[in-house]
């Protein structure tokens, strides 16, 4: 069997006239029409009627014949196949209607029924030593378009044109960005450069939220008030919504059924674009939508793919950005706190004074670097003491300046100090517009002990109440008023209580027991029965503290929870004695 | 040994005028007198031609004639096409899984 031979503009194959050699030649023209885009099933019917024809060619061979080889040729048009097949048997003469054999079951007589009924025209040439079976078929598969070399060169020029075009807008964006630009500045100046090179009416820049809940406008072009400050990703089903939650480009036009709140729709109906989402390392980063006030916008390639590439970069170029603002913005909150805790921890005396006949020690908590509990112990002029214990309601910087304030007022009124109630309700006064502003409040408890340490008066502002123990008994005494901020006409009383030796007096916050509402770690009882055997043993007031702050931190490991208590032990001692001031004050800080 | 009274063979890939003697030796050597029923499993077979469908008109012929039944498996939408087209879908016995 020859190869095919190309001078001719089709397919040609001379093979040997045997059944195998035919087979092969047949399946050769198949793989010819299947490389010429032929379908499959096309090919498939021209492989049976080509069997059958080539089978012919070779089985009424003589000995003599078959040593001629048989031809088969091929050509295609746009609109036929021909197959021609030329063999050099006796031939024979082409019934003038081809049918099936009248038996059913006769082996044979249905090659040129085949034939005949998958072509659409047949001619049978016999001739002197050779015949020609020519088969024509209507190509049930359309020829390929050719390509136009020239329109397709234009197009790869304005594609190459337009990568180098966006390419150089992305390294001037890259300088631009450099220059510690502002992300709304650098969004304005280059939404308006895109809107011009993407030829369209305006362009809206959305970036994500941070918990991507939301689309905030970060810019647009024109710049203008016309759309939409933010828009809610939970729920809503507009364009640029739907944009950002399948993250595929949605197109819109004339024909676009929008939402009736869809926000495109204030730049009225006729308007048609893209809305396109922008990611950045995998996350939805913003959605850039890009309109035009016409019915139908049909951007160029070269347009669209500004869009996309350059939107893109801008739009990752802007989620970095934000990204570092973000974490700025978490350092510079860290700082905040830490100079408010440093702000807090200066308001606290290094060690707490003592005197002769009444000692103290205290604990302090802080959650995080600022905590909203407040304690103090001031040795007042005349020898006699004010300890003071309060709760600024909330945590973080505003707990910290309002206890800022609260140290300054109460500082500030010290004259006020032998009458608890009178320094509390000055205080109220003092604070309230500030508390009632910011909506807080504050609780706390004055005592009073005067300086041969055998008097002690208490008042309260919505805080918890004060113990006493004598090591027999537990004394409980609450001489509440509402906490300073809640009304700026709150009345506050003194309740007095006569100290005798080896009191042991306790105030808290409620992180240690909250008696008032229930909470806090140590129950009401527990904190009774630690007093009174502390009171007992004659504990004095550090190693007092130290017990108490031990047995808290057991109970909130035993909870899993914060230790967030502060108290403050006041002792009154059986004879004077020179104070130890060492260590009167413990913090402990998370 | 005993002989199952039902014979099964694959029929080649192509069963045309190239491979038919082939086949109907093989056929002569499998399928014995004692068969009642003989099934061709046309599933693997992509291409027939006339001359294929000679073949086993022919063994359709002589089963019958000694009682004996022939049944065509899953043949594939080509070779039902083919068998349409020549119309012994009326002769054959043809059975789809």
């Amino acid at each position: 069997m020859s190869l095919p031979q190309q001078q001719f503009d089709g397919f040609r194959l001379d093979f040997p006239a045997t059944l195998d050699d035919a087979r092969a030649a047949v399946r050769a023209v198949v793989q010819w029409l299947t490389d010429q885009k032929i379908g499959a099933d096309e090919c498939q019917q021209w492989e049976l009627v080509l069997a059958e024809a080539a089978n012919n060619a070779v089985l009424y061979a003589t000995p003599d014949q078959a040593r001629h080889p048989a031809r088969i040729e091929a050509a295609l048009t746009h609109e036929e196949i021909e197959i021609r097949i030329t063999d050099h048997t006796s031939g024979f003469d082409w019934p003038e209607h081809v049918e099936l054999p009248e038996d059913d079951e006769s082996e044979h007589g249905r090659g040129l029924f085949i034939i005949s009924t998958l072509t659409d025209h047949v001619s049978y040439l016999r001739g002197q030593g050779q015949n020609v079976l020519c088969l024509r078929s209507r190509r049930k598969t359309p020829p390929p378009v050719k390509e136009n070399t020239e329109e397709t060169l234009d197009l790869m020029t304005a594609e190459v044109a337009s990568c180098y075009e966006t390419l150089a807008n992305i390294f001037r964006l890259i300088a631009d960005a450099g220059n510690d630009v502002e992300p709304v500045a650098l969004a304005t100046r280059w939404l308006e450069e895109l809107r011009e090179l993407a030829g369209a009416d305006f362009l809206i820049l959305r970036m994500a939220s941070s918990d991507v809940s939301a689309l905030p406008l970060l810019g647009c072009a024109p710049d203008t008030s016309l759309w939409e400050a933010q828009l809610d990703l939970r729920g809503t089903d507009f364009v640029e919504t739907r944009a950002a939650k399948t993250r595929q480009d949605q197109w819109f036009d004339s024909s676009t059924s929008f939402a009736s709140a869809d926000p495109l729709l204030k730049a009225g109906e006729h308007i048609s674009g893209l809305a396109h989402p922008l990611e950045s390392g995998g996350d939805l980063a913003g959605v850039l939508t890009v309109g035009a006030y016409k019915p139908m916008w049909e951007p160029s390639a070269r347009e669209l793919n500004v869009v996309r590439s350059l939107g893109d970069f801008l739009g990752a170029l802007l989620h970095g950005l934000h990204r570092r603002d973000e974490a700025n913005q978490a350092r510079l909150m860290k700082r905040e706190l830490q100079i408010a805790a440093e702000i807090q921890r200066s308001l606290l005396p290094a060690e707490l004074p003592q005197t002769p006949f009444v000692h103290c020690a205290a604990h302090l908590a802080t959650v995080g670097e600022v905590g909203g509990d407040y304690l103090d112990a001031i040795l007042l002029a005349d020898g006699s003491m004010l300890f003071v214990v309060a709760d600024v309601m909330g945590k973080g910087v505003p707990a910290a300046l309002f206890a800022t304030a609260f140290h300054s007022l109460l500082h500030s009124h010290l004259d006020l100090a032998s009458r608890p109630s009178r320094l509390m309700h000055r205080l109220n006064q003092s604070m309230f517009a500030e508390l009632d502003r910011a909506d807080m409040f504050i609780t706390a408890q004055l005592v009073h002990v005067s300086a041969d340490g055998h008097a002690l008066q208490v008042c309260g502002a919505g805080h918890a109440p004060l113990l006493l123990s004598n090591g027999r008994q537990i004394q409980e005494v609450t001489a509440d008023g509402p906490p300073l901020g809640v009304t700026d006409d709150a009345a506050y009383q003194d309740f007095s209580v006569s100290l005798v030796t080896h009191t042991h007096v306790l105030m808290h916050t409620d992180g240690l027991s909250d008696v008032v509402s229930g909470g806090g770690i140590l129950s009401r009882e527990d904190l009774h029965e630690w007093l009174q055997s502390t009171a007992a043993t004659g504990l004095p007031a550090g190693a007092a503290r130290d017990s108490l702050h031990r047995l808290h931190r057991s109970a909130v490991d035993a909870a899993q929870q914060q230790d967030d208590a502060t108290f403050l032990v006041v002792t009154r001692g059986s004879q004077p004695h020179t104070a130890s001031p060492q260590n009167s004050l413990s913090h402990a800080k998370r | 040994m005993t002989l199952s009274p039902n014979a099964q063979l694959a029929a080649p890939a192509e069963l045309c005028a190239a491979t038919a003697r082939q086949w109907r030796d093989r056929l002569e050597h499998e399928i014995k007198a004692e068969h009642e029923e003989v099934c061709i499993d046309l599933s693997k077979t992509r291409f027939i031609d006339s001359s294929g469908l000679g073949v086993l008109l022919t063994l359709n012929k002589t089963l019958r004639s000694r009682g004996a039944s022939l049944k065509l498996l899953n043949p594939s939408t080509a070779v039902c096409q083919l068998i349409e087209l020549t119309r012994l879908h009326r002769v054959f016995e043809i059975i789809h899984d």
